[in-house]
Order: C-alpha cells, then sequence, then structure tokens
C-alpha cells in the first residue's frame, strides 16, 4: 500500500466512530496484509478487488508508441 | 569444471533478472506507412535490418523458444509480433509461423499467447480469419478524431490513414474480434475529442493513451493537463459506462500499490526481451530513440539462447536502471507509484539512466490530482477488519 495512502487511511480511522472490538487498531501500526480496502466508486472498487492482473490483457504491453520530437 | 561455473554463474543471473515469459518479435523492420513521431525510424540502423523476419532466423527462433519453454518449463509464453508493420511479414509466412508454434504448444504443453500491433492499413476479411483462427490478440493504432489521427499517422504520400484503420475496425469485428486500441498522446489536442470518437463514435469498450517517447535530449511538451483531463473523464463519466482506459487504471493502480499491467507506470525490473529481424536480442525496444543503434546487443538467437543476452552489458544497463532509480526518486513520495517512469524517459546523453523521468514534475502532478480525487472514496471493509482477541 503506497505510504500516502496508508497515512491518510489511518487519519480516517481517527476520524470515524470505530466499534470497540477493532479500536485496539488506533494504537497499532498498521499492517497491509490485515486491510481491506474498497472505494465508493465502482470502477476504484473494482480495481481494488480485482486479483493483481498482469497478465495479457489484448494490448500492446510494451507500450511501444512514439517520439515526442516531431508532434506539432 | 569451467562449464559448471559457467552454469552457476548463469543460474545466479535468472535468480536476479528473471526467466523471460514475453518476447516482442519483430516480423518486420519496415512500415507501410509514414507517421510523424515513428520511434522506430528514429533509429537509423533499423534499415540495415532484414525488411521481414528471414526463415532461418524464424526456426532458429522457434528451436530457441522450444528450449527456453522446456529449460525452465513455463507454461505460459507471451509473443506480440511488432514491426514495423507487421502485417509486411504476409499471411503465408504467419500461417506456417503459427502452425510451428501451435505444434510447439503441443509438443510441450506449455500455452502459447499471441498478439499483433498493427496500424490496420493491410487487414482484410482474410487476415481477420487468420487472426481468429490462431488466436491473436490484435491492436490497433488509432490517435482519435480524423483530424488528429491524420495529423500524425500518414502513408508516404502525406495522405491520412484514418479511414483505413477504421476499416480495419469493422472487418475485425465483423470476424468477431474486438481489438485493443492504442492512441498517442499529443498534450495540445483534447481528450473530450479523443473519448468522444473513440467511445461514441467507434464503440470502443477499453483503449489506451500513450505518452510520447521521450528523452533528455528531447523538447518535451507537459501532459500533466492532458492527462489530468482524461482521469476526470473516465472518472466523472466514462468509468460508469464501463470504458477502461489502460494509462487511467494503471495510474489507480500503481497509486494503490498494485502492480501495473504495462511498463510505463510503476517500479518493477526489466522484464522484456525484443528480437530483431536479423535475430539480435535486445531489451525494451523503446530505448532506440536513445541513439542510433543503442538496443544492440552481441546476442543473437543463431548463437545463443533466450536467457544469454542478459548477460550483455547493455542489457544489464537497462535492467539494473530498472531497478535501481535516481537519487531524485528515491527520496520521492511517488517512488513506488511511479517507479522512476518509463525508462526511455530516464535517459540523457550527459548521465545515463541517472535521471528522473523527462516528465518528472508532470508525473508527479498527475499523481497527486488522482491521490486527490480518489482519497475521499476510499473505506474499509467493515465486515472484514481485524478482531481483537
Amino acid at each position: 500500500m503506497n505510504k500516502i495512502l496508508l497515512n491518510a487511511l489511518a487519519a480516517s480511522i481517527a476520524a470515524v466512530s470505530i466499534p470497540s472490538d477493532v479500536a485496539v487498531l488506533k494504537e497499532q501500526p498498521l499492517r497491509e496484509n490485515e486491510l481491506t480496502i474498497r472505494s465508493s466508486h465502482p470502477a476504484v472498487d473494482r480495481l481494488l478487488r480485482a486479483k493483481a492482473n498482469v497478465e495479457h490483457d489484448g494490448f500492446d504491453k510494451s507500450c511501444t508508441s512514439s517520439c515526442v520530437n516531431d508532434l506539432r | 569444471m569451467v562449464r559448471s561455473a559457467a552454469k552457476a554463474e548463469m543460474r545466479g543471473i535468472e535468480e536476479q533478472c528473471g526467466v523471460f515469459q514475453f518476447v516482442l518479435l519483430k516480423l518486420a523492420a519496415r512500415c507501410n506507412i509514414n507517421c510523424t513521431y515513428c520511434y522506430w525510424f528514429r533509429d537509423t540502423s533499423v534499415y540495415a535490418l532484414p525488411k521481414i523476419l528471414p526463415l532461418e532466423v524464424e526456426e532458429k527462433f522457434i528451436e530457441r523458444l522450444r528450449h527456453h519453454i522446456t529449460a525452465f518449463r513455463i507454461p505460459s509464453f507471451s509473443i506480440l509480433f511488432h514491426g514495423g508493420e507487421p502485417l509486411l511479414f504476409g499471411k503465408p509466412r504467419l500461417r506456417a509461423f503459427c502452425d510451428k508454434l501451435r505444434s510447439l504448444e503441443e509438443n510441450t504443453g506449455a500455452e502459447i499467447r499471441k498478439s499483433i500491433t498493427t496500424n490496420g492499413i493491410l487487414v482484410d476479411e482474410e487476415w481477420s480469419q487468420l487472426f481468429k483462427e490462431f488466436g491473436i490478440s490484435v491492436t490497433l493504432s488509432i490517435d482519435g478524431a480524423e483530424a488528429q489521427h491524420n495529423l500524425y499517422r500518414m502513408d508516404f504520400h502525406g495522405q491520412g490513414t484514418y479511414n483505413s484503420v477504421v476499416v480495419a475496425l469493422a472487418l475485425l469485428r465483423k470476424s468477431g474480434l474486438e481489438p485493443g486500441v492504442l492512441a498517442v498522446c499529443d498534450p495540445n489536442s483534447s481528450p473530450e475529442d479523443l473519448c468522444k470518437t473513440f467511445v461514441d463514435e467507434l464503440g470502443l469498450k477499453s483503449f489506451d493513451v500513450l505518452v510520447p517517447d521521450a528523452t533528455y535530449d528531447d523538447k518535451v511538451i507537459s501532459i500533466e493537463n492532458y492527462y489530468k483531463k482524461l482521469f476526470d473523464l473516465w472518472f466523472d463519466k466514462y468509468s460508469y459506462m464501463g470504458i477502461e482506459i489502460r494509462c487511467v487504471e494503471n495510474m489507480i493502480r500503481s497509486s494503490m500499490g498494485l502492480p501495473s499491467t504495462t511498463k510505463a507506470i510503476g517500479y518493477g525490473p526489466l522484464s522484456i526481451l525484443t528480437m530483431s529481424t536479423d535475430g539480435c536480442l535486445e531489451p525494451l525496444d523503446v530505448l532506440r530513440i536513445a541513439g542510433s543503434g543503442f538496443t544492440r546487443t552481441t546476442y543473437n538467437v543463431k548463437d545463443h539462447q533466450f536467457q544469454d543476452v542478459q548477460n550483455d552489458p547493455k542489457w544489464r544497463d537497462a535492467w539494473h536502471a530498472s531497478l535501481n532509480l535516481c537519487e531524485i526518486c528515491k527520496r520521492c513520495e511517488f517512488h513506488d507509484t511511479c517507479g522512476g517512469g518509463y525508462l526511455p524517459s530516464r535517459w540523457s546523453k550527459q548521465r545515463g539512466y541517472d535521471n528522473p523521468s523527462v516528465y518528472c514534475e508532470d508525473l508527479k502532478g498527475i499523481f497527486r490530482h488522482i491521490q486527490r480525487r480518489v482519497l475521499p472514496s476510499l473505506y474499509f471493509q467493515p465486515g472484514e477488519m481485524p478482531r481483537s482477541t
């Protein structure tokens, strides 16, 4: 998890009401593998829930494209 | 004794660099159109290459691939047919090549995934059927609206090629194929127009917009505003229509610490092998923008196995640079998200790869914008919170 997001999420924990049985998180460092992060934005949530899919997706994976030189 | 020492050394290299599972294979070194911005012909050494992959090199490639899959027990290997324009290879040759790959699959039990990137000019029903028959994923290059596309992607008579590529798209669809589409970002153009063309006119469901290739020795135009707008369009509108814009999704993925699906975004080792039409084994294809012949190594499929190229100083330099970022990047809050930028964009004649991306400030602006917009939507899944005992 990106450190910036982790910090922001840690801050968000402090800002919301947390059930007593999970309040221990406030005092403990967050560990990545203990968190399930979701998004209220459907497409972002899909990205978060998708397994790490770095396989072939039908695109040119190498990103060969163009040179900037001749962009007019 | 010497041989076993060499073998041990090679094993060490493989453990460090990884075993190739992807090759970008140049079927043709020439092209049938004359795009103004082409990275390939910026390297003038490509004119000395065989125009299309010679049969003897193709056969050697198959032999090396068989060894590679068997030696490393690879369950799935990907080949991207590339050029120049790969369809210049011709239908009979590609059909015969794919037949050999099919036999190889049957003999080894490995899956060989095939894809092709084409300008679409030569696509006809027969090509479409061939792609379908052999399960070849197709990527078309379209730069957006007609006027935008024709500005850069023109034939040798200066005529735009938009109409031809739209015909190719229709032909592929007629055969039941839905190609991926790659556009190149023109920072001076409108991402709104691009999305309208791709989604409303062409009915695309997924596409990518590539950052223009550049090194420190080029004059670059800022891409920050373009990609911020593109992100906003996707976030506020097109994502709700089920549209996937690969670069945007990868920027979000890498912001969240998830792996990116391309080499252009995110931190990670160089893992792509390129093979030229003369059989030369090379690192990342686009690195050739660093200078004519820049990607050439002393390793050739005629004499060497795929993994051997990892001994080449140029390949190792590129691999080392992909993991060892410059001091500025090491201290950067976006180190993991950005990964230093696309490797070619880090190159300068003066300092080699020891630079942040030539687009560094733009990338930081884009990632800040994405995080600012995505963060408020994030929450914990309550049911999956760890419980105290």
